[in-house]
């Protein structure tokens, strides 16, 4: 006869076996212990440098782009540690040290300061005059969400978007694309966007296609070796299911078009119809995580990085299509160049799409 | 660690000889305290350690407060005189805040475990006060932590599905004619699985762009050591109930994916037992 109780008895001898096997492991266990809050100026050194050195993802791109040894800033940084030191002159010293990565997602944020390194757009001409595009925008501009945007006297689109922090939805878009849809053209002006939201971003590129299309490529840190990538993940641009603009389009750009914006950027340079033109982007394509050195600063660095669709990196910025510059003695009369220049590039385009129109209408 | 195991055998010895010179306490009342169909409400508050290398590699440490709904149910058909089975069930809602002593950012958190676990019950071991009880556990573990430092990477998820033994003992005893029992429960997991976002990977990628790197990784004892201990008393107030009183040890830790985790919680315990 079965005996009800032989498989319990059993399994109990089991369990009891494995629990001491376990209560055997515990023994050698190590426990996982993190940084201790450590406000000596060597140790706050140590952690900023071992989080760039493991977590930063341009180090080796940027060996060989601008010859950056992290190796060599160590030796030459931390010999300016010492344990007299200031808060004030250690946040300068570990200031200068991030400064060499050229990176405008790096910054390090204490109480009374930001150590940031805004070379970006700090050493080119700035493209750029708010006072003069507000006078283009006018005062009876319409405004959806972070989108301002008004029909020009030549029947032509000017949209601005200052930044992608502001939102954006599908319907703010339609809608300012439902307005401009007799325009000849559409100007998009990002120029000062330094960014925000890469959401808003690809929402905005998605009314500028009408197939899904190829934008590049996004890849991760798997470890702590400069080289440790994930296979990177093709991205991929969706049509939107609202109002597509089916028009010659040209985007403007500056130096101060980062983050966000440059992938803004780039995602329009895949769509057809779709025109870059002014100065070279920013740049800033490694998505920033946000960390903590042992002292409670806050440190943020490029953690991801983008790049186009052709694998290359865009971290020091995007080629415009056609390169523009403001014209400073035409801005004292109140003429944008870079604005007026899209405007003749867009009446160009509208004449050849008339003429390759006008030809295939021949009989 | 040692430490506390120190003091439950100590603790164990003394019950054991006190068990002794009350050989002749009321067995009707003994029998009931050894029963182990109960139920628990237990309200806990305590301390946290915290490490989650994906937001910081520092420890915070902060406050926890948790309620425990635990119910165990003798299985009728697989009982003798001398053993048994029970199913024990028992869910666990934690929250949490914490912050480094430089007092910068905060962590908020909080999470939910289920755990089920059937146990071989020894009743009357060594001294007819004592039960000792294990058995296997499944278990279910849903979390998360957010730093207010904000950025692309604010917050971390934890979700973790777990294999462990439970292991216990339960002493019943009377001081001056008060019965009052002593509980004391371990449980380890030994293998399963858990969420964890790869080394720097972003939730962007993961959520935004469905990228799938290693997310659900294997855990076991060597990578994910972790160890829940309860030891509580029952004072018996009524027929069948009990005010209880106890104390909460949780360590949870893992490596996944290059990443550090732990979360150490210690805290009283305090609420109701109802004895079926």
């Amino acid at each position: 006869m079965y005996d009800l109780f032989d498989f319990p008895r059993r399994l109990s001898r089991l369990f009891i076996l494995a629990a001491s096997f376990a209560l055997l492991a515990l023994t050698n266990q190590s426990c996982v212990r993190g940084e201790d809050y450590d406000r000596d100026p060597d140790a706050v050194f140590q952690s900023l440098w071992r989080t760039i050195d493991e977590h930063y993802c341009f180090l080796d791109y940027k060996q060989q782009a601008i010859g950056l040894d992290w190796n060599e800033v160590y030796r030459r940084y931390h010999a300016q540690i010492n344990e007299k030191m200031s808060t004030l002159q250690l946040f300068e010293v570990l200031s200068n040290m991030l400064s060499e990565l050229r990176d405008g997602h790096v910054n390090l944020y204490c109480s009374a300061d930001v150590a940031r390194n805004w070379s970006w757009k700090n050493d080119y001409p700035e493209n750029f005059d708010t006072e003069l595009r507000n006078r283009y925008l006018g005062t009876d501009f319409r405004i959806a969400g972070g989108l301002k945007y008004r029909i020009l006297e030549d029947n032509i689109g000017y949209m601005v978007y200052e930044s992608f922090s502001s939102g954006i939805g599908e319907g703010n878009i339609g809608d300012a694309l439902h307005f401009m849809r007799a325009c000849n053209g559409l100007i998009i002006d990002v120029r000062n966007n330094s960014g925000g939201d890469l959401d808003n971003a690809e929402r905005l590129a998605s009314h500028f296609t009408n197939e899904e299309r190829l934008i590049g490529y996004i890849t991760h840190k798997t470890g702590s070796g400069h080289n440790d990538f994930s296979q990177p993940e093709p991205e991929y641009l969706q049509p939107s299911n609202g109002l597509r603009w089916q028009k010659p389009c040209i985007v403007l750009t500056n130096r101060s078009c980062y983050s966000a914006t440059n992938a803004f950027v780039r995602n329009m340079k895949e769509c057809p119809l779709v025109t870059i033109m002014g100065d070279q982007t920013g740049g800033g394509s490694g998505l920033p995580f946000v960390s903590e050195l042992s002292n409670g600063w806050t440190i943020r660095f490029s953690a991801c990085p983008m790049f186009d669709s052709k694998m290359q990196h865009i971290e020091f910025g995007i080629q415009p299509d056609i390169p523009c510059s403001l014209d400073t003695e035409k801005a004292h009369q109140g003429i944008d160049t870079i604005i007026e220049e899209a405007r003749t590039e867009l009446k160009k385009e509208i004449k050849k799409g008339a003429t390759r129109n006008t030809q295939n209408c021949q009989p | 660690m040692r430490r506390l195991y120190l003091s439950f055998l100590t603790l164990f010895l003394s019950l054991y000889a006190t068990g002794q010179d009350l050989a002749s306490a009321p067995g009707g009342l003994l029998a009931r305290m050894w029963r182990p169909s109960h139920s628990s409400v237990l309200f806990g508050a305590g301390s946290t350690n915290q490490l989650d290398s994906y937001l910081s590699p520092i420890e915070y440490n902060g406050p926890q407060f948790s309620v425990m709904v635990e119910s165990t149910r003798a299985l009728s058909r697989w009982q003798t005189e001398s053993t048994g089975w029970s199913f024990q069930s028992l869910l666990d809602i934690n929250l949490h805040t914490s912050q480094t002593k430089a007092a910068g950012a905060r962590y908020l958190g909080g999470d939910i475990n289920y755990d089920a676990a059937f146990h071989h019950n020894w009743y009357r071991v060594l001294t007819p006060r004592l039960t000792l009880f294990a058995g296997p556990q499944a278990g279910i573990s849903l979390g998360g932590l957010y730093s207010t430092r904000a950025g692309n990477n604010p917050a971390n998820a934890h979700l973790n599905l777990h294999l462990s033994v439970s292991v216990g003992a339960c002493y019943a005893f009377y001081i001056k004619r008060f019965p009052i029992s002593i509980n004391y429960q371990a449980d380890l997991p030994l293998i399963g699985a858990a969420f964890s976002p790869n080394y720097g990977q972003s939730y962007y990628e993961m959520w935004q762009k469905g990228g799938y790197d290693h997310n659900i990784v294997g855990t076991h004892i060597g990578n994910a050591f972790s160890l829940r201990q309860m030891l509580t008393a029952s004072f018996h107030i009524g027929n069948r109930t009990s005010l209880t009183i106890g104390y909460l040890g949780d360590i949870r830790q893992a490596t996944l994916n290059g990443l550090k985790q732990h979360q150490y919680g210690h805290g009283g315990l305090i609420g109701w037992t109802r004895k079926f």
